[in-house]
């Protein structure tokens, strides 16, 4: 086990290096600089400008650029600094400031989705083919298929704008309780998607346990069907789920970028739209790095836990 | 042996004793029984999974929304006079005004005006006759009263004559034209990324399926390493080299799409290059291009069908995930995508401007979900015959 | 034979007739069958799979699939129709009366918990207040007692760690945990080695002396019934054929569906090809008029495709229902391979 996540580990690393690589080159090659809105300025002489540039190194060849680009990063933890949205910030320095309301708000959608999702799920698998399935299934397939920002669009106009319900945008500086208020609706478009997941895949997995020989068998012995089914059922369904809801942070995560951006919550997604739109080489980097982190940590803990979880890999069993 | 045969037959009835010995002589006794068929029709796979899919109504249903949005964005846009590009500098957000519609209250381009001062509401030259609906809210401030005005908004700004549909966005374009040719670019770009997708996966797939060994253990370590990246930050990557076209989207859709194809494709070759029967076509010396159309191929089409069905709808939703990422189609060709992104910024004030491509959105994905489900449960072998 | 006949009835069914909801139509699982099982006997249900021996069993234990409608019959054990108590009155049979031992002991076992807990799960059934350690104590005496070796040490172990033979054991050791009087095997060694099966039906025979069990044996395996049944039931198409004690249906097989069967098994002793049974099944949506296996008889009468046999009466306990034993009907001849075999077998049983 432990050489096996040794392995992981160093492949991740090397996705990692292959990522940033194709950042730089990528973000260099786009059209368009960083520069561009700065150019239409009387105020910013060229020579301004270059000195600028040769600061952080823009003036060099792209090869020495990355070079450099990459001995901040890997010696000195330097991300590079933020050209236009706040000029000479360290990139770094502003992850860190907008990484607590991307968590924040991932976090109170994993919790809002993860216990509806069991719900749903169980009343499906439990009730399957019978009117409770069938309502919640319509509900899921509507879930499953309109986009987190469609549901964050129409939200924000309708229980926002119109009703009153909620602020419109994330309250900043609000209270706590003000603050909560603001991220329902961001919460909740965020979790729409993922309650449906969880759902349909809890329903399937429930259905078919609920079938196995191994659930006649417990009945056989006596147990109450509401025994058999929290036992045996609803127990050997939850071991897979695990692999479902740790990716779910990514989805979410994935889905925050726009949600972010539409209920101006200081998050990393909104920041991401605004750098790229922008051409803020560096934050956008550090942003898509980010997410590429994330979401490797995550298949990690996925591939790990299912060993730790089910027995028969832990104790290894040949499947 | 005989002592056995017949016996007591006290305890049956006296009628079934009577009955005569003709009926008692053998109906064969040469000919073999051979094994019959089933007595129920038997029906080929494709056939059977039509026959359960057109048994899910919900999946038939969804067929035909499909069908009647893809109508819509072939001809929709030729059905006014206007043109996506056109751009009416005097008719800026205009409110959707449809005839004959209008007459009940729906669709009739009113819009409410706030703050307008009371008093001129008489002036014609600041309101044209027939033009307020009515009006609201009276509020004073600095002594002068202020109403907010529910006015036709096309008699407000003297534009009786002109019917834009769904309204127009921020430039002064209709709507209606834009949201059908919108939805026309998204379900195209849909289509090409899941169909370079299905075919990069073919190919891939089955190489590495069916040569196996090292070159199957290099290829699926790329596809690994490859997996392992956010589809959006690749696709944000790709389209930042490539631009915002139509053709550098399609790509950044497909560029992990993909992986999944060729998996599923190489998982079946796996399965099916160990039968006997490719085993046979191969000392046959069937070519191995022959082998993998034919003889492993078909063995793929109903996961095929499956995965093309969830890819469509996935494509459109990157697609306006993208653009609202602000990497969208460059202007002024419209997208789903780009619609809703720039309704976005002035949804409070322009509510329609959204609305209208949400909807379309929303209905076009429920619709693709519900009829590749339908698709999965009809094309999935286990399911055959059950209820 | 009458000591035999004088023992208590334990378990009756009657007239029972299942049906199940398909998408093609109702399928007419089990049509009508009658038998029912003595104290301390073995009763075998012998046919071929979709015969309704399996639904049988399943309404016995009131586990039948959702998709299921009892038409008619009554199950009485000890006085109750089964088919009418509640599911809160089953909990007092089913397990605790009545255990079950499963076709697939691969697959009966829940994969992820441990074998023990498995155990002392339907060991607390009985009794709730059932200390840890007794409990435990308990189970590894159940453990050694259906002749699992180490039983203190697999206690801890997951049903992935067991043979399928062992598992099996396991399987038995549950349903004997709640001290049944009654056993239902359902093709208990179908699923394992050969050289396992005869192990886990001596296991069978033993437990079921040492505990006074009445056993209803399910199978589809002639050979294994040899060993087992006091009483067998031939079950074909939904009905029962021809029923009587062991003896009679292994030396005088009446009904030409059990001779194609007993002709149909294999022995060491046989030189001849073995015959198989020609044909298929009936399709039971539309089971056939008349008697069901006419189709498949090579000596199949006329009256065989117009009306259904009656039981004609062999001896107090041997029944079939076949038309061959009207008095009308004429000889039918016993296959000869059939009865050398059965010739040989009658020796042997001296």
């Amino acid at each position: 086990m432990g050489k096996y996540i040794l392995k992981r580990l160093g492949m991740m690393v090397l996705t990692l290096f292959i990522m940033l690589t194709l950042c730089f080159f990528a973000l260099r090659l786009m059209p368009g600089s960083p520069y561009d809105s700065m150019l239409d300025n009387p105020e910013m002489p060229p020579e301004m400008l270059e000195a600028m540039k040769a600061k952080i190194h823009l003036d060099k060849p792209m090869l020495v650029q990355y070079v450099y680009f990459l001995r901040g990063v890997v010696f000195e933890g330097n991300w590079g600094t933020s050209i236009v949205l706040r000029p000479g910030v360290d990139a770094f320095t502003i992850m860190k400031e907008r990484i607590p309301a991307s968590m924040l708000l991932n976090v109170l959608s994993l919790f809002v989705c993860i216990p509806l999702g069991i719900l749903a799920g169980t009343v499906c698998g439990m009730f399957k083919n019978r009117l409770p399935d069938y309502l919640i299934s319509f509900m899921v397939v509507i879930f499953i298929s309109v986009p987190s920002f469609v549901f964050a669009s129409l939200m924000q106009y309708f229980l926002a704008s119109k009703a009153g319900w909620f602020p419109i945008i994330y309250n900043v500086s609000g209270t706590p309780t003000a603050q909560l208020r603001s991220l329902v609706l961001p919460v909740l478009a965020l979790s729409f998607g993922s309650i449906a997941t969880l759902c349909r895949y809890l329903r399937g997995e429930l259905i078919e346990t609920l079938s196995s020989e191994y659930m006649l068998l417990a009945r056989t012995k006596g147990l109450k069907r509401s025994q058999a089914v929290v036992r045996h059922a609803f127990r050997n369904s939850m071991v897979p789920l695990a692999n479902i809801i740790i990716p779910m942070f990514t989805n979410i995560l994935g889905g925050s970028m726009v949600v972010e951006s539409i209920f101006a919550v200081p998050g990393i997604g909104g920041m991401m739209v605004d750098s790229i739109t922008a051409n803020d080489y560096f934050l956008t980097i550090a942003a898509l790095m980010f997410y590429s982190v994330i979401s490797l940590t995550t298949t990690l803990i996925v591939d790990i836990s299912y060993g730790i979880i089910d027995p028969r890999i832990r104790l290894g069993a040949k499947k | 042996m005989n002592e056995v045969t017949k016996k007591t037959l006290s305890d049956i009835p006296a009628d079934l004793l009577n009955i005569p010995a003709r009926e008692f002589g053998f109906v064969r006794s040469e000919d073999p029984i051979m094994d019959a068929n089933f007595e129920t029709v038997s029906r080929g796979f494709f056939k059977d999974a039509m026959f359960r899919l057109r048994q899910n109504k919900a999946a038939i249903a969804a067929f035909w929304i499909i069908c009647a949005i893809a109508f819509m964005a072939i001809f929709g846009p030729n059905m006014n006079e206007y043109h996506f590009s056109e751009q009416f500098s005097d008719y800026l957000n205009m409110p959707p005004r449809i005839p004959v519609l209008e007459n009940f209250g729906i669709f009739d381009g009113s819009r409410l005006v706030t703050n307008r001062r009371l008093d001129s509401l008489e002036n014609p030259e600041k309101f044209p006759e027939g033009c307020i609906i009515g009006y609201s809210n009276p509020h004073e401030i600095m002594g002068v009263t202020l109403v907010d005005v529910e006015v036709n908004y096309y008699k407000y700004i003297g534009a009786e004559e002109e019917y834009f549909w769904l309204g127009t966005d921020h430039m002064g374009r209709d709507v209606w034209t834009r949201l059908w040719r919108g939805t026309r670019v998204s379900l195209i770009i849909a289509v090409l990324s899941t169909m370079s997708d299905v075919i990069i996966g073919i190919i891939y797939g089955a190489i590495a399926g069916y040569y196996g060994g090292k070159v199957d253990m290099l290829m699926m370590r790329f596809t690994e390493i490859l997996n392992s990246i956010p589809s959006v930050v690749l696709a944000t990557l790709f389209i930042m080299m490539f631009g915002t076209g139509m053709w550098s989207l399609v790509l950044a859709l497909c560029l992990r799409g993909w992986v999944g194809t060729a998996r599923m494709i190489r998982t079946q070759f796996l399965r099916f290059r160990g039968r006997e029967y490719v085993m046979a076509a191969q000392t046959m010396g069937v070519p191995d291009r022959t082998l993998i159309f034919r003889h492993i191929l078909p063995n793929a089409v109903g996961p095929l069908i499956t995965r093309t069905m969830v890819a469509i709808p996935s494509a459109i939703f990157t697609e306006s995930f993208m653009a609202y990422l602000g990497l969208g189609l460059a202007p002024p060709e419209p997208s789903i995508g780009t619609m809703l992104a720039a309704g976005q910024t002035v949804l409070m004030q322009y509510p329609h401007l959204t609305l209208f491509p949400a909807l379309t959105i929303s209905v076009l994905m429920i619709a693709f979900n519900l009829f590749g489900n339908g698709l999965r449960t009809a094309l999935d072998p286990t399911q055959r015959g059950q209820e | 034979m009458s000591d035999m006949m004088n023992r208590a009835t334990v378990l009756t069914v009657e007239d029972l007739t299942i049906n199940f909801r398909t998408i093609n139509g109702m399928v007419k699982a089990v049509r009508g069958i009658s038998f029912d099982l003595k104290r301390g006997e073995t009763v075998a249900i012998v046919g071929e799979s979709g015969s309704g021996k399996s639904v049988s069993i399943k309404a016995i234990m009131g586990i039948l699939a959702g998709n299921a409608v009892v038409e008619s019959g009554r199950i009485l054990y000890e006085g109750q129709n089964l088919l009418e108590i509640g599911e809160k009155d089953y909990h007092k049979i089913r397990g605790c009366k009545i255990g079950l031992i499963f076709q697939d002991p691969l697959s009966a076992l829940n994969p992820i918990m441990k074998i023990g807990k498995q155990i002392t799960e339907t060991l607390k059934l009985n009794d709730p207040h059932m200390s840890k350690k007794d409990a435990r104590k308990r189970a590894v005496e159940l453990m050694e007692s259906v002749g699992i070796p180490d039983a203190d040490r697999r206690f801890d172990q997951y049903p992935f760690q067991f043979s399928g033979g062992m598992r099996q054991r396991i399987v038995i050791a549950i349903a004997l945990a709640r001290d049944p009087d009654v056993l239902i095997c359902d093709e208990p060694t179908t699923a394992l080695d050969v050289t396992v099966q005869a192990k886990i039906l001596d296991l069978i025979n033993e437990i079921k002396r040492e505990r006074n069990l009445s056993v209803i044996f399910i199978t589809h395996d002639m050979g294994v019934v040899a060993n087992m049944a006091d009483r067998i039931n031939v079950m074909y198409a939904g009905k029962i054929v021809e029923k009587g004690t062991a003896e009679e249906v292994f030396f005088e097989p009446a009904h030409p569906y059990t001779r194609a069967l007993l002709a149909s098994m294999p022995d060491l002793e046989t030189s001849e090809k073995l015959m198989s049974i020609p044909g298929v099944p009936p399709n039971m949506i539309y089971p056939p008029k008349g008697d069901a296996f006419a189709a498949r008889n090579q000596y199949a009468m006329k009256i065989d495709f117009q009306q259904e046999p009656p039981f004609f009466k062999l001896s107090e306990t041997h029944y079939a229902a076949t038309w061959a034993l009207h008095p009308n009907a004429p000889e039918l001849p016993m296959p000869e391979v059939l009865r050398a075999r059965i010739q040989r077998m009658k020796e042997a049983h001296k």
